[in-house]
């Protein structure tokens, strides 16, 4: 009877192994198996960048604030109460163009977007994020930027002729220092 | 007529497998109550060794790990290479057990919705487990960025599509990805971050999702661990977990090897767009967590107490499996501080609670106490002709003999047999045993669902240690044990039920020694 009991013990035991091999086998097997994410092997142009584009209506706050500030200080002087509306700064129209970019690759248009300005306002700045896939070799590239609202003219331009590699991002950013488009 | 419940086509086929585990599964413990092992019924509790292998292998790893742009891939490679006899293993047991984990899940869901046990009274349990697996998959993507190889670049660049999908991200996410300039340490502390909340979320998401039962399996039977421990490190051994290339920004996403446990969102983004891919995912977790109110198996009516029999003695409640039954103060005249009152919403409608009571004090529509009484004398009336007549007790959703059954509880032929059908064998109320033998029924056979898989958790054990007399209320000492015979079956073990009236039958007619 023991012994009975004892072989029925090793078989439920070798039963619980082989079932948790069962089991465990297809989750070993799926834990690496490869997939191709780009499999003709295309390179991209990715674009991102920062930028602000210009207010829609031009508003001199710093002059605004100066003549608010010579207001103040005259009606101090002539002991007319220390009173300021700053309800006029504040009035003034904070809203930005949106940044219209568009891409030309061996002089066909892959792009042309308006990347709103962020903010409840919009008066923050635009966030160019783009990734445009092109076959891997050479190609000519072309980017104009414009941050007035006036795509006919762009204000920022760069073209060049660039070497792309299978799988290969070439990136297109805006140094603001130099102030001017860069493709690195 | 009382008869079988049928658990349908898919309910079967599942059973079917199931039963194949079943073969020498059952260990017999030496007071002969057995003990399955069967994997398929622990996988919750499966779920749970995998949750504290993963915390433990994460909290090793965590000490070695360089929370830095610049040094996240370079602690990983050290951990998998240079300490590869711990940090490694460490590595590896993370991994397959953080997949093992989803792989349980899945089929733990899979398993519950096969066998009707998703709805009604289990909604707690089927909403939090549906929103535990997201968690889980949200937490593991996390841990996956931590590497930052090519597997993390695919993540980060994949995600930040669909993160700029949703209103609610102003700054495109992707920029960040952009340049390797752009990524900072501030950004492997926010992953960090979040990966090590996800575990102590899940954890409560846990809790809440066993929050409506009583006695919670939390840890599977230890062979079932060792099998468990043997097979991960098997697994850290031969296919030990290692990373991909270092995560090179100037390239697009290529050939990478993705674990599909976890990102087999990402190969799906190659079909369709991001926003549709949200709505995939929203669609997905709303229609499983709506599946209990969709797809809604019939419930009894809930039993009711009567109050001038409860003594207050709080079996009922201690039995409860799904904790439904509560006990309120009385201040009536009846001299019991206590009166035991059934929660409908948490109610599985399974009897265990009138099992429990000796009092006739709860009464379950449809199988009143006093009726089962009756019927136990009609049937025990005609069994005392010979030596080998047998009452079954058979649970509803255990072997299904539908078919062989007669309209008046006699078995198609098997001569004095009859069979009396409760919804839970934990329904069987160790009284009625005693009646049965005392009316001179030769032997009681009770039948329920596998030990360990009780369709309402408990029944089966509970009515198992009342006839080995380690829980209230008990079968009755006098009572020659040799009498009372047990089987444990599945729906599908239809044989099993016969073989098994067949022995019992020869060990009858070889006579009734004295235990």
């Amino acid at each position: 009877m023991i012994r009975t009991r004892r072989m029925a013990s090793t078989q439920a035991r070798l039963n619980i192994v082989i079932t948790l091999l069962a089991m465990f086998f297809p989750v070993v097997l799926l834990s690496g198996l490869t997939h191709s994410f780009n499999p003709s092997g295309n390179g991209a142009v990715k674009i991102a960048f920062k930028k602000s584009g210009k207010r829609v209506v031009e508003c001199d706050e710093k002059e605004a604030a100066r003549k608010l500030g010579e207001s103040y200080r005259e009606s101090v002087r002539k002991g007319k109460g220390a009173t300021i509306d700053l309800s006029k700064l504040s009035s003034c129209p904070s809203e930005r163009h949106p940044v219209g970019v568009i891409v030309m690759v061996d002089g066909e248009k892959v792009l042309d977007k308006d990347f709103k300005a962020k903010g409840v306002r919009k008066d923050l700045a635009s966030y160019v994020h783009e990734v445009l896939p092109v076959k891997a070799g050479v190609h000519g590239i072309k980017i104009s930027m414009s941050d007035d609202g006036k795509k006919t003219s762009a204000s920022y331009t760069i073209d060049a002729e660039v070497s792309i590699g299978p799988d290969e991002i070439i990136l297109v950013g805006f140094d603001p220092v130099k102030d001017t488009l860069v493709i690195r | 007529m009382r008869v079988n419940e049928d658990i349908g086509v898919i309910g079967r086929l599942w059973l079917r497998v199931e039963s194949l585990v079943n073969r020498n599964s059952g260990v017999p413990a030496p007071s002969g109550a057995g003990r399955e092992l069967n994997p398929f019924y622990c996988l919750g509790a499966i779920g749970v060794f995998f949750l504290w292998v993963i915390l433990f292998s994460g909290l090793y790893l965590f000490i070695f790990y360089r929370i830095s742009a610049t040094e996240a891939y370079a602690s990983v490679e050290r951990i998998t290479h240079v300490q590869w006899y711990l940090g490694g293993v460490m590595r590896s047991l993370h991994r397959y057990a953080s997949d093992g984990l989803v792989a349980v899940t899945v089929i733990h869901g899979l398993r519950h919705l096969a066998l009707k046990r998703h709805a009604n009274w289990r909604w707690v349990a089927w909403v939090s487990g549906v929103l535990t697996s997201v968690m889980v998959i949200a937490g593991g993507v996390f841990g996956y960025l931590m590497v930052w190889d090519e597997k993390a670049k695919l993540i980060a660049v994949y995600s930040s599509k669909l993160l700029e999908e949703a209103p609610f991200f102003g700054i495109p996410v992707g920029l960040t990805f952009a340049l390797s300039e752009n990524l900072t340490d501030q950004f492997f502390y926010i992953v960090l971050f979040i990966h090590f909340s996800s575990i102590i979320v899940i954890f409560m998401a846990v809790w809440i999702h066993l929050s409506r039962i009583t006695k919670a399996m939390i840890t599977p039977p230890k062979e079932v661990i060792y099998g468990l421990a043997f097979l991960l490190l098997l697994a850290a051994f031969v296919r030990p977990a290692v990373s991909d290339k270092a995560a090179e920004l100037g390239h697009l996403v290529g050939n990478v090897s993705i674990d599909w446990f976890y990102m087999f969102l990402y190969p799906l983004m190659g079909h369709i767009s991001p926003a549709w891919t949200i709505a995939v995912v929203v669609g997905a977790v709303f229609f499983v967590s709506v599946i209990p109110w969709v797809y809604r198996p019939r419930q009894n009516p809930t039993p009711s107490v009567a109050p001038d029999n409860c003594t207050g003695c709080e079996l009922c409640r201690e039995d409860c499996p799904y904790a439904a039954i509560k006990m309120v103060e009385r201040k009536d005249a009846s001299g019991y501080s206590l009166l035991a009152s059934v929660m409908p919403e948490r109610c599985a409608s399974c009897g265990i609670c009138a099992g429990a009571c000796d009092y006739s004090a709860i009464n379950l529509p449809g199988f009143a106490e006093e009726a089962l009484k009756a019927e136990i004398k009609a049937f025990s009336s005609e069994l005392v002709v010979n030596d080998t007549g047998i009452l079954v007790f058979l649970c509803k959703k255990s072997a299904d003999i539908k078919d062989k059954i007669n309209g008046d509880g006699s078995i198609k032929g098997y001569a004095l047999i009859l069979a009396l059908f409760l919804p839970c064998i934990g329904m069987l109320q160790p009284a009625m045993i005693d009646m049965a033998i005392d009316s001179g029924v030769p032997g009681v056979l009770a039948v329920g669902c596998r030990q360990g898989d009780c369709s309402f958790r408990t029944g089966n054990s509970w009515l198992n240690q009342r006839i080995l007399m380690t829980r209230p209320p008990v079968v009755r000492r006098g009572i020659k044990r040799a009498r009372i015979r047990t089987l444990w079956l599945s729906a599908t073990e239809t044989k099993g039920f016969f073989d098994g009236i067949e022995r019992f039958r020869q060990d009858l007619s070889a006579g009734v020694k004295d235990d």
